[in-house]
């Protein structure tokens, strides 16, 4: 146990060392001055270009110049904005609750709508209902999801006039930041009527969410139906049928758990799909969050944010997906046997 | 049982021949199958299909609706955009663009990818290991933010954006092929192969190669529509095809602005373009179910 954990930290520090080298050559790599690019100050006078050249160390060898990236990467200075001129990493931790909150909620829908349905159909095989939640879910699958989010728009906001189109809030509500989780914030904000106030915002919460859990769950759904259905052909379910056990007691007691573990390995794919789709659904709905910050960043080349998101949202994910393995080593039982041996 | 049937020959299908008839056997795979084909042509007889060229403006003639309906105009078959161009044609030439070279793309990565598969599955110990660390990193960032950087590197446009997905669809290649390399090395018929005397090179042309055929196959189905979807998304971020391009996203991006008025611009990309997804993921469902049925 002890070797495997030593053996998945050191695949995630090879990954995130291979990843900062990326986003350090991204910085010679982009066009312009090194010396702007990392530090994002673009009106220097010439000694302190010449102080930062020296604290860049841009005249030593690469080498040293990634020494000197990683000191800073790691005391959190990842330059300034070229067009906010802040400091990217204060930005970074602005804008990320706004688009872990958008992702989080997506997941529970996710997690809400697929399991149930993934385990119906495969509990259910090769009947009618497991064939329309198969066809429904390979279908949604091949929606792209920056078509589902006109869609929406297009049906719920636009002919129905149900839902807002854009944004996080009525701009009638004026929300001071907090946390940057807007559900969170509001009960910390002190209005006297806050009702109306979450039911505005969990209106401008329904489409982003439901366009951005469409894919996962139908991944989720695929997923979970072939785990269940290769349980159900296991020989212990055989058995506890012979035994005259009812199906309703089978699956609760057996395929539901045994079904669920293989899941959280799978877990990482899963979360990289939403991250996926959450960029392009932020842009949609004009969601100011990560996706939006990154994209806006292209369009204005502003190089430290890229640079830095890039290594801070991959990093992310890697993070995660190790966790996932990780956490399904630690309770998956079959799995901690094979690594015994 | 005996064969009654003595005079003619039983006719016993070859592996790829079985997997082809489990494939048409399935109605769903089989007109998934044609509609792809039919995209193919339609991509490449693109110049014969279409009335109009894609960018020629009817000033005349400018946001007319679909003919079907009564202010629309039969000329137009599928109705006009905001500049008067000729939806169908666009849809066509789109198709080019969006399902032409996503097929090109993938293919050209299916080829490196593959290679490289290869010699990372047939290679041990330290090389190996780094390709695995390597591969691993670059698998565990999404496509699309992989290709968003890439981009953002090259600058955007339509040929950045080719390369960016050609780079991101290669480690899928390699990965799929080195695991199926390693699966097969641990087969008895390798180490038969092996004693009987042939080299490395042998093992991989000879056995190797005949028996991971389909799952690399099966593999470039989904790299098509990964790469697709990578396509437009970039053509709608406003980061690949540039706007007025008969590209399907950036047709889908431009549509926006006139999304209450002509809502046609909306819907009519997007449906092409789910159709065309939605029958290259069949064919790769079909092609995997049948691969399935036969080894059982």
């Amino acid at each position: 146990m002890f070797i495997y954990l030593v053996k998945r930290l050191n695949l995630l520090i090879t990954t995130l060392f291979l990843l900062s080298l990326l986003s350090f050559s991204l910085g010679h790599l982009f066009p312009g001055d090194p010396v702007i690019n990392f530090t994002g100050q673009q009106s220097l006078t010439y000694e302190e270009y010449a102080d930062i050249r020296q604290v860049l160390a841009l005249d030593d060898s690469y080498f040293m110049q990634y020494l000197a990236y990683l000191d800073r990467v790691f005391s959190g200075d990842f330059g300034l904005s070229f067009t906010s001129q802040s400091e990217v990493i204060r930005d970074f931790v602005r804008i990320f609750p706004a688009s872990a909150e958008l992702s989080f909620y997506a997941l529970v829908v996710t997690m809400l709508v697929g399991l149930p349905l993934g385990l119906w159909a495969g509990v259910k095989r090769n009947s009618l209902i497991d064939k329309i939640i198969f066809s429904a879910s390979a279908i949604a699958n091949s929606i792209p999801i920056f078509w589902l989010g006109l869609l929406f728009i297009l049906v719920f906001s636009l002919n129905l006039a149900w839902l807002p189109i854009s944004g996080r809030l009525n701009l009638l509500y004026d929300i001071p930041y907090i946390s940057g989780v807007l559900l969170i914030d509001i009960a910390l904000s002190d209005f006297d009527n806050k009702w109306p106030i979450y039911q505005d915002a969990l209106r401008h919460l329904i489409l982003p969410t439901v366009t951005l859990a469409t894919l996962p769950t139908t991944l989720l759904i695929g997923m979970m139906r072939t785990n269940v259905i290769s349980v159900m052909d296991s020989q212990y379910i055989k058995a506890a049928r012979t035994k005259g056990i009812s199906l309703y007691q089978i699956v609760r007691r057996h395929v539901l758990r045994n079904a669920l573990l293989p899941i959280i390995p799978q877990f990482g794919l899963l979360f990289n799909t939403l991250m996926t789709s959450t960029m392009i659904t932020e842009i949609i709905f004009s969601w100011p969050g990560i996706g939006h910050w990154l994209l806006e960043a292209i369009y204005q080349r502003d190089y430290p944010v890229i640079q830095a998101s890039l290594l801070l949202v991959s990093s992310f994910m890697i993070l995660i997906n190790v966790l996932a393995d990780i956490i399904h080593t630690l309770v998956n039982p079959l799995v901690r046997k094979e690594l015994n041996g | 049982m005996a064969s009654h049937d003595i005079y003619n020959e039983v006719a016993h299908p070859g592996p790829y021949m079985l997997a082809w008839g489990k494939f048409k056997s399935d109605h769903v795979s089989w007109i998934s199958f044609c509609i792809v084909l039919f995209f193919v042509a339609l991509a490449i007889l693109a110049p014969i299909i279409t009335p109009y060229a894609p960018l020629e403006q009817h000033s005349q003639d400018v946001l007319l609706p679909p003919s079907w309906s009564s202010a629309g105009d039969v000329r137009f078959i599928l109705g006009t955009d905001d500049l008067g161009r000729d939806v169908f044609s666009r849809l066509v030439y789109g198709c080019q663009i969006t399902f032409g070279l996503s097929l090109l793309t993938a293919l050209a990565a299916m080829l490196v990818g593959t290679a490289l598969g290869a010699l990372a599955g047939m290679s041990k110990g330290v090389r190996a290991s780094i390709f695995n660390h390597l591969l691993d990193t670059i698998l565990s960032i999404p496509s699309l933010l992989l290709a968003i950087v890439i981009v953002a590197v090259l600058g955007p446009g339509l040929p950045n954006t080719i390369w960016a997905i050609f780079l991101v669809l290669i480690p899928l290649f390699v990965h799929r092929t080195r695991q199926a390399i390693q699966a097969e090395l641990k087969k008895e018929y390798v180490t038969a192969a092996r004693l009987d005397g042939a080299n490395n090179w042998q093992i991989l042309f000879r056995s190797i190669f005949p028996n991971i055929v389909e799952s690399i196959i099966l593999q470039y189905t989904f790299a098509v529509s990964a790469a697709m979807l990578d396509i437009a998304a970039l053509g709608f971020l406003g980061l690949g095809a540039q706007q007025g391009s008969p590209e399907w996203g950036a047709m889908l991006v431009a549509s926006i602005d006139l999304i209450y008025r002509a809502s046609w611009l909306t819907m009519l990309p997007g449906i092409t373009m789910f159709l065309c997804l939605l029958s290259v993921n069949a064919v790769g469902h079909g092609l995997r179910n049948a691969l399935k049925q036969r080894s059982e």
